[in-house]
């Protein structure tokens, strides 16, 4: 933990977080980009999640949906990501602390699991060449894949929001 | 209406017992907020998608009209959530939305976008709208509009964040 502190303590210390800090206008510049981003990984998952539940956009093929959909959810996962953790560096250990932001993270990871388990374990294992039986079963557990990451995302933006009210301030 | 009475007329609605029950509740607030978060990632993914396929990124082989009505069951409803809760959040706090002008701004904005968003339609009114698969080219007239589309898009969510700040 000794390391961890010192850790987040040079985060707080560096040039970077010292400048989002002291300077008026970039931390609101930077989060108002953070949100936007954000705004779009969700909308894009929720889609492409919806699409595979089966309530939007049926007349459309999955893989062409998700081909043109993911790209955009990757790029604002990618820019969400870094004003995320600018932001971050410019209140590194009160960040940390927080309790929403602990369990956003927390979040994060368990929807990269999900997304690891679904994209590298099941994806695999289930080839509709050799697997007669594959459609039932994609189906299926695919949904249930799909509900995971359409909570988590929402608990994800539920998170994000909390932290701005329970957040305590260091200026310098 | 002048300045002093917009202020005025925050005053008034401040001392509503509606807006002090917002007031005095801890909950309130965030809860109306997240619920406005999530009406405006529904708004601002589905405006960011129609954009797509007027630049022929998205939907390619739909028609541009089925791609709007499509999107247009997400966005209304959408709409209607951050009407009712942006309304919440304005009758809460009257002095910090009506009264600041990055709030007057974004709400230019907003109507700027929804009429953007009807002249795309209307522009893509002459396609067939009973057949997906029988579209239009898209023109340059609604590529411009995709793009300011996007550009409005963008400026929203940044005002509705500097709201705070201002």
């Amino acid at each position: 933990m000794q390391y961890l502190d010192t850790l987040l303590i040079a985060l707080h210390d560096s040039n970077l977080a010292n400048n989002v800090r002291e300077n008026e206008l970039l931390f609101p510049w930077i989060e108002s980009f953070h949100i936007l981003t954000v705004s779009w990984v969700m909308g894009s998952i929720a889609y492409v999640d919806l699409r595979i539940l089966g309530l939007f956009g049926l007349d459309e093929d999955v893989d062409s949906f998700n081909k043109n959909v993911l790209p955009v959810t990757w790029i604002a996962f990618f820019l969400s990501c870094v004003t995320g953790a600018v932001l971050f560096t410019s209140n590194a250990l009160n960040y940390f602390n927080n309790i929403y932001f602990q369990l956003k993270m927390i979040t994060l990871i368990l929807i990269g699991i999900n997304m690891f388990l679904y994209q590298f374990i099941f994806k695999k294992k289930n080839n509709p060449l050799e697997d007669q039986s594959f459609e039932f079963a994609h189906i299926k557990s695919t949904k249930i894949f799909c509900l995971v990451s359409l909570i988590g995302w929402f608990v994800v933006v539920v998170m994000g929001r909390l932290i701005g009210f329970t957040l305590e301030l260091t200026l310098s | 209406m002048n300045n002093t009475q917009l202020l005025n007329f925050c005053t008034w609605l401040e001392d509503t017992n509606l807006s002090q029950a917002i007031q005095v509740n801890d909950w309130i607030v965030p809860l109306v907020q997240i619920m406005h978060i999530f009406a405006v990632c529904a708004v601002g993914t589905s405006l960011l998608l129609v954009s797509m396929k007027i630049f022929d990124r998205f939907m390619v082989r739909k028609s541009l009209s089925h791609t709007l009505v499509r999107f247009q069951a997400v966005i209304t409803p959408a709409l209607i959530v951050l009407l009712l809760t942006g309304s919440v959040l304005i009758v809460g706090e009257p002095s910090r939305s009506l009264a600041n002008w990055v709030f007057q701004v974004k709400m230019i904005l907003l109507l700027s976008a929804i009429a953007i968003f009807f002249g795309i339609k209307k522009l893509s009114h002459h396609e067939n709208r009973k057949d997906q698969y029988a579209f239009a080219s898209i023109t340059s007239s609604q590529k411009i509009l995709a793009g300011l589309l996007l550009i409005n898009l963008v400026l929203i969510i940044f005002a509705g964040r500097w709201i705070a700040y201002t």
